[in-house]
């Protein structure tokens, strides 16, 4: 059966003066029905950029520009016209943000922003329709909410709204960008659980954005690693997890500091991601890599398909 | 929210002050036609220059009119001009500076680069020109004229509004949910750039007021025997060394009309400025 998502050969520039600076970078990438793809990796990898593009939210203006082929059940994305991608925004793609403290818009209350999302479902408000969203999502006192402002509730509650939004129309696919980062650790796993809960209930597909493993373990079946705009591990989390084979990926699991045993010293990486405008030659991490040699610094490696579990690096 | 808003806006006096008279002159125009104490048109030559009295409370003009009655039919010529004036000002400066603010490329480049060449302009001298080309200008032209040409400055401050707010993340999230682009503009967007277009609003009508005033002044805005306060303002100008309130009571409401948007228009940027609590 054909993934619900494809992502081929996906490359993402940025205009910066006057040159195209890749943010993402020939990314292939599947996400079947139903299952729950987690993407981690550090801060400016192009997490964010490659969760904006099924949707068709990056910017328009002239300043990014996109290569390749993304795919929603055989339809290629970036041949439709901008109307019938506004169609499926929200009906088979839906997407929550990281910051739920921006992600409603302040001067409008709670209910006017969930009946717009019934409005384009239904035809016209529906009260009822809203409550039962907010009891899906587990929002007691919903008649309050309803008529609160985005300013007068929890960063919690307005995740929730936002989660309940997006599940307007049971779309097909979730793309959750670290929907828990800017929220408290005890709020963080409640969502966390709703999202779980929610996504068995409505058989959605979902990609999860994180850099936090303990999340990754805990919601995901696959998991991408992404360093500098390239995918450079891809398998099952659990053999992920248990056999990092890149070495990116072993050195990201090795700073993970422990919760028993002595603290310690904590591994930690050296040096910081490539700038997009400074990208080195050759595979992106070799600087950084304890285990690289020659061919490293000549030769971008090129992904090695091997039961389903794959490794952008010169050793495999 | 609004109940905040209240308080700032009661606590500065000369905010009240301005609001209260701009609706007393509301309310004056109104109902001008049952309040003027004589007919503004009528001339009566043998009772020409008299100085103020209790039958002519601000004197007569050079041809016998009562300038109270006129400076009172004045009220609507000015406040009309002013707020419709204004109107389209504040209409052709929103969209266009919705427009290139959320589109950005090149709409935005042409938009903006017409905005320059229309800032170029002294303002005054592109509305004379543009009046001079018309043989007689009536009422609507020329709150036309000054509409049209008073948008630059506010579609500049709209998109730079623009530009901050359609990086938040809730217009994604609009984006995201499927809602259609009005939709975004006018109902996601407008709301959260209204304060700035609700004091440049009131500044305008201020500033169009005053320059119908000047117009009318130089004898290119309502043209006599239809009063305007410019207008008799003119009149008075010829005979400033006999009859000084020909020049002092139009010249007066003026001040303290434009005086009391601008006060009205500060107050209200105070009051909706987000950064004071």
């Amino acid at each position: 059966m054909a993934p619900l998502l494809s992502i081929k050969d996906l490359t993402v520039d940025y205009r910066h003066e006057d040159r195209w600076l890749p943010a993402v970078k020939n990314v292939f990438l599947d996400v079947s029905e139903g299952e729950t793809v987690a993407i981690v990796g550090e801060s400016g990898c192009g997490k964010s950029t490659l969760a904006l593009t099924p949707l068709g939210l990056l910017p328009q203006d002239g300043t990014c520009r996109t290569t390749g082929q993304v795919f929603l059940n055989d339809k290629n994305l970036f041949n439709l016209k901008e109307e019938e991608r506004r169609l499926l925004r929200g009906r088979r793609i839906a997407m929550v943000f990281q910051d739920p403290f921006s992600s409603l818009n302040p001067v409008l209350t709670i209910n006017y922003q969930l009946q717009e999302a019934i409005i384009l479902k239904e035809g016209k408000p529906n009260h009822q329709t809203a409550m039962d969203l907010l009891k899906q999502v587990h929002l007691s006192d919903a008649e309050r909410i309803l008529e609160s402002y985005p300013h007068q509730i929890s960063g919690g509650q307005r995740q929730r709204v936002l989660i309940a939004m997006a599940l307007v129309h049971h779309p097909a696919l979730l793309i959750a960008d670290e929907p828990t980062t800017a929220l408290d650790v005890t709020i963080q796993d409640e969502i966390l659980q709703l999202l779980k809960e929610l996504k068995t209930k409505l058989g959605m597909a979902m990609i999860f954005i994180t850099h936090n493993m303990g999340i990754v373990k805990n919601i995901s079946d696959r998991m991408a690693v992404m360093y500098a705009g390239h995918i450079v591990e891809l398998g099952k989390t659990a053999d992920v997890l248990a056999a990092p084979k890149h070495p990116y990926t072993q050195a990201l699991l090795r700073s993970l500091p422990k919760l028993t045993g002595s603290l310690g010293t904590i591994p930690v990486m050296e040096g910081q991601p490539p700038e997009p405008s400074a990208m080195p030659a050759g595979c992106p991490f070799h600087p950084r890599c304890d285990r690289t040699f020659e061919r490293c610094e000549k030769e971008d490696p090129f992904e090695r398909d091997s039961d389903g579990r794959r490794v952008q690096c010169h050793l495999f | 929210m609004l109940s905040l808003y209240w308080k700032r806006f009661r606590s500065n006096p000369l905010t009240l002050a301005g609001c209260a008279l701009i609706v007393v002159l509301i309310l004056l125009s109104l109902f001008s036609s049952h309040l003027i104490p004589h007919d503004p048109y009528h001339q009566d030559l043998l009772n020409r220059l008299k100085s103020p009295s209790l039958d002519h409370l601000f004197g007569t003009d050079e041809l016998g009119r009562d300038v109270f009655s006129r400076m009172f039919v004045g009220i609507r010529v000015s406040l009309s001009i002013g707020f419709i004036a204004a109107f389209i000002s504040i209409l052709i400066g929103t969209l266009v500076g919705l427009a290139a603010g959320y589109w950005r490329g090149w709409l935005d480049s042409v938009l903006m680069r017409f905005v320059d060449v229309m800032l170029c302009f002294p303002t005054l001298f592109l509305i004379l020109t543009l009046l001079a080309v018309l043989e007689k200008p009536s009422m609507v032209m020329i709150m036309g004229i000054i509409g049209l040409t008073s948008w630059p400055g506010l579609a500049r401050l709209i998109r730079g509004e623009v530009l901050s707010m359609r990086e938040r993340d809730f217009m994604l999230v609009a984006k995201g949910l499927g809602l259609s682009t009005p939709r975004i503009l006018f109902v996601h967007l407008l709301p959260n750039v209204i304060s700035p277009v609700l004091v440049a609003a009131t500044l305008t009508v201020g500033s169009a007021i005053l320059t119908e005033s000047g117009l009318s002044f130089l004898g290119l805005g309502v043209q006599p025997p239809e009063p305007s306060w410019g207008n008799i303002l003119t009149s008075g100008k010829d005979f400033i060394h006999v009859a000084w309130w020909l020049s002092l009571f139009p010249g007066l409401a003026i001040l303290v009309t434009v005086l009391s948007f601008n006060l009205l228009g500060e107050g209200l940027r105070d009051v909706l400025d987000p950064r004071i609590k």
